[in-house]
C-alpha cells in the first residue's frame, strides 16, 4: 500500500518511466472527458435522421461521415463514449462490490458459508461467460440495462474467488489475530483490517475488467443482444455498419477504433497499476 | 491418489456442478417475463391458439413440475424439442457440433503453436525488438473487438484480393460425399477427396485467424513470463555452462517446465475460443453451434437455449478436467488430489 509522501513520489517517478502506462492513462482521461462533454462536443443530434445525406464520406461538415440514415457519425461515436464508459464502469464496480463482499465473507468465516458461496461460483465458472450473458440478456429482453445486469451476473464470481484467496492469507496474519484477541468485532476486522490489504489486487482487476466489460458489452450489442438501435452504442453502430464495409469502410471502422482505443487504454493502465501495487506480479505481464 | 480414482472423483463432482448449471439455466429462462408461446404464435394469433401452444409446450404447468419433467428428460439424453426448428434439440446440436469443434480445435492448435513459439522467442530475446513487437501485438490482441478484425480480414482477403473465401465451410462446387465424423477435414481425408480437403482448408483460414488472434496474445504473454522465470534458474545456467546447445536448453530444459503454468490457461483458452466462436461464426456464416445459439436466443427458443448452455458447460468443464490430468503427464512430481 502507498502510505507516505516519499513513497508517493517514488511511485510517481516510477510511473513516468512507464510510457505505455502514461499513454494508457492519457487515453482513458481523454475518452472520459469526451464522454462527459459529449453534448457540447457533438456538432449534431446523434439521433437526427437526414436520409438525403446518407453514407457520406468524412468531410469538414461530418468528421466521420454519415451513416445509412444520414445521421452524423462523429456525434454518434461521441455519445457512444458515454454509453460504453458508463457500461464498463458500472459492470466492473458492481460486480467487484458484490463478488468482493461475498468473497470476503466466504474467506473470513470459512466453513459452510465458504462452501456454499464457492460452490455457487463453481457453477458460474462452468459457463463460457459470453454465452451465459447472451442467454440471460436474450431472456430478459435485449436492452442496455439488461446487458449490464447479465454481465454483472457472469462477472461477480471472479471477484469472489480473488477476494477470498486474499482473505485466506490475511486472516492468518498476526495483526489480524491480534485485533481479534483485543476484542475487535468481525465487522471491524473485516472492514478495517482485512479489506484494505485485499484491496490492491481487486483494484487492478477492476481496471482491466472495465476494458473487458466494454468489449463484451459491445460484442453483445453487435450480436443484437445488447443495446438496441437507434442507441449510439459502439457495438450497435458497428453491427448496423457491417454490411457497408465494402464501399464505406470508414463507417464500421470509426466506432470499432474507438472501442479498440478505449479498451487499450484501460488495459495499459491496469497493467501499470498491477506493476506498482502488486510487486510480486511485476514482470508477469509487462517489462520488469 | 491414483489417476483413476482422481478422474472418478472429479467426474462425480462434475455431475453436481452440471446439475447446478441446469438449475441456473432453467430458472433464469423460466422466471423472466418473455413468453415463447406469444413469440412463436406471432402478433396476430388469437388467445386460444396461444393457450393451446402454451399447453403443448408444457408452459401451463407449475414451474417446479416443469423443472422435474425437464431434468428427467435430460437424464435420458432428451434435451426437448426446439420451438423454432421443430426438431429435437439434441439432434440439432449433434449436427452443428462438429463444425464448431473443427473451427475451435484448429484455432486452438494454431494459437498454442504461435503463442508458445512467440513466447519463447520474446523471452529469449527479452527487451530486443522481437519482444517489443510481440508485446505490442499482444496488447492490441486483447483490446481488439473481434468483430471488426473479422470485417477487416473479410474485406481485405475476400472482397479486395479475392484470395480466400469469405464464409461457409466449403465451396458450393465441392461437397463432402460421406459424412463420417462431421469434421470436413477428417472426412475429406478419409474418403480421399483432395479437392474437398483443399476447399475446407481454404474456408478455415480466415475464421481461424480471426478466432485465434486474441488467444495467441494471451498464451504468448503467459509463456513469456513463465519462460523468463525458468530461464533465470540455476539448472539452466548449469546446462549452458556445460556446453549444451542453446536451442536444446531452451526447448527441452526450459520450455517443458515453463509449460506447466501455461497449461492452466489452455483450459480457459478453450472456453475463450468457444465464446469467440459466437462472433466468428456469425461473421463467416459458419454453420456451427454458436450460430445456432444466436438464432435460438433471438427467438427465445428455451429448449435450445438450455440445451446449448448445458452442452457448452459440459465441454468447458470437461476441458478443465483434461487440463488437470495433463498436468500430471507433463510434470510427474504433481500428485492428483
Amino acid at each position: 500500500m502507498i502510505s507516505t509522501i516519499p513513497q508517493l513520489f517514488k511511485t510517481f517517478q516510477w510511473l513516468v518511466q512507464r510510457p505505455l502506462f502514461l499513454v494508457g492513462g492519457a487515453t482513458v482521461v481523454t475518452i472520459s472527458v469526451i464522454a462527459v462533454l459529449a453534448p457540447i462536443i457533438a456538432p449534431y443530434d446523434p439521433l437526427k435522421i437526414d436520409v438525403i445525406k446518407r453514407l457520406q464520406p468524412p468531410s469538414l461538415q461530418h468528421f466521420m461521415g454519415t451513416d445509412h440514415l444520414g445521421r452524423d457519425l462523429f456525434s454518434r461515436v461521441i455519445f457512444g463514449a458515454r454509453i460504453s464508459l458508463m457500461v464498463g464502469v458500472t459492470i466492473a464496480f458492481t460486480s467487484s462490490a458484490l463478488g468482493g463482499a461475498l468473497g470476503l465473507l466466504a474467506g473470513y468465516f470459512g466453513k459452510w458459508l465458504d462452501n456454499i458461496i464457492m460452490r455457487i461460483c463453481d457453477m458460474f465458472f462452468a459457463f463460457p461467460p459470453l454465452i451465459l450473458a447472451m442467454a440471460i440478456a436474450a431472456s430478459l429482453g435485449p436492452s442496455l440495462q439488461n446487458t449490464m445486469l447479465a454481465l454483472v451476473i457472469v462477472w461477480w464470481p471472479r471477484y469472489a474467488r480473488l477476494a477470498r484467496s486474499q482473505v485466506l492469507v490475511l486472516r492468518e496474519l498476526d495483526y489480524v489475530q491480534a485485533a481479534k484477541a483485543s476484542g475487535a468485532g468481525h465487522l471491524r476486522i473485516m472492514l478495517k483490517h482485512v479489506l484494505p490489504n485485499a484491496f490492491s489486487p481487486i483494484l487492478v482487476q477492476v481496471t482491466l475488467d472495465i476494458g473487458q466489460a466494454i468489449l463484451m458489452a459491445a460484442s453483445l450489442g453487435f450480436l443484437g443482444f445488447g443495446a438496441q438501435p437507434p442507441t449510439p452504442e459502439w457495438g450497435v453502430i458497428a453491427s448496423e455498419a457491417r454490411i457497408y464495409m465494402r464501399d464505406q469502410w470508414w463507417y464500421p471502422t470509426f466506432p470499432s477504433v474507438m472501442i479498440l482505443l478505449t479498451v487499450l487504454g484501460f488495459n495499459l493502465v491496469g497493467d501499470g497499476l498491477r506493476d506498482v501495487l502488486d510487486p510480486r506480479q511485476r514482470g508477469r505481464l509487462s517489462k520488469s | 491418489m491414483s489417476i483413476f480414482s482422481f478422474i472418478v472423483r472429479r467426474l462425480t463432482f462434475q455431475l453436481f456442478v452440471l446439475f447446478g448449471v441446469l438449475t441456473i439455466t432453467f430458472f433464469i429462462s423460466h422466471i423472466i417475463p418473455g413468453d415463447p408461446a406469444l413469440l412463436l404464435a406471432g402478433p396476430k394469433a388469437s388467445p386460444e391458439i396461444i393457450a393451446k401452444l402454451r399447453k403443448d409446450l408444457g408452459l401451463d404447468q407449475p414451474l417446479f413440475r416443469q423443472f422435474v419433467i425437464y431434468v428427467s428428460h435430460v437424464a435420458r439424453g432428451d434435451l426437448g424439442t426446439s420451438v423454432f426448428t421443430r426438431r429435437s434439440v439434441a439432434q440439432d446440436i449433434v449436427e452443428r457440433f462438429p463444425a464448431t469443434f473443427e473451427l475451435v480445435t484448429v484455432a486452438m492448435f494454431v494459437a498454442s503453436l504461435l503463442g508458445i513459439l512467440g513466447g519463447v522467442l520474446s523471452a529469449v530475446y527479452k527487451d530486443r525488438w522481437v519482444d517489443h513487437l510481440f508485446r505490442l501485438l499482444g496488447i492490441a490482441g486483447s483490446s481488439m473487438p473481434i468483430f471488426w478484425f473479422g470485417l477487416i480480414m473479410i474485406y481485405l482477403f475476400y472482397t479486395r484480393l479475392g484470395w480466400l473465401p469469405g464464409g461457409g465451410r466449403i465451396s458450393m462446387y465441392t461437397s463432402i460425399s460421406q459424412k463420417i465424423t462431421g469434421l470436413y477435414l477428417v472426412d475429406a481425408l478419409l474418403t480421399g477427396d483432395f479437392a474437398a480437403f483443399k476447399s475446407a482448408i481454404l474456408h478455415l483460414i480466415l475464421p481461424v485467424i480471426v478466432l485465434s488472434f486474441a488467444t495467441v496474445s494471451s498464451i504468448l504473454r503467459l509463456v513469456r513470463a513463465c519462460m523468463l522465470e525458468v530461464l533465470s534458474q540455476d539448472y539452466i545456467r548449469v546446462a549452458l555452462a556445460k556446453g549444451l546447445h542453446e536451442r536444446r536448453v531452451v526447448f527441452i530444459h526450459a520450455l517443458r517446465n515453463a509449460l506447466i503454468p501455461a497449461l492452466t490457461v489452455l483450459g480457459v483458452t478453450y472456453a475463450e475460443l468457444l465464446q469467440g466462436a459466437v462472433i466468428t461464426e456469425s461473421l463467416f456464416a459458419w454453420p456451427g453451434m454458436a450460430r445456432y445459439a444466436v438464432s435460438s436466443m433471438t427467438y427465445l427458443d428455451y429448449p435450445a437455449i438450455m440445451g446449448l448452455t448445458l452442452i457448452s458447460a459440459v465441454v468447458y468443464t470437461f476441458m478443465n478436467l483434461v487440463v488437470d490430468i495433463l498436468y500430471g503427464v507433463i510434470d510427474p512430481r504433481i500428485r492428483y488430489d
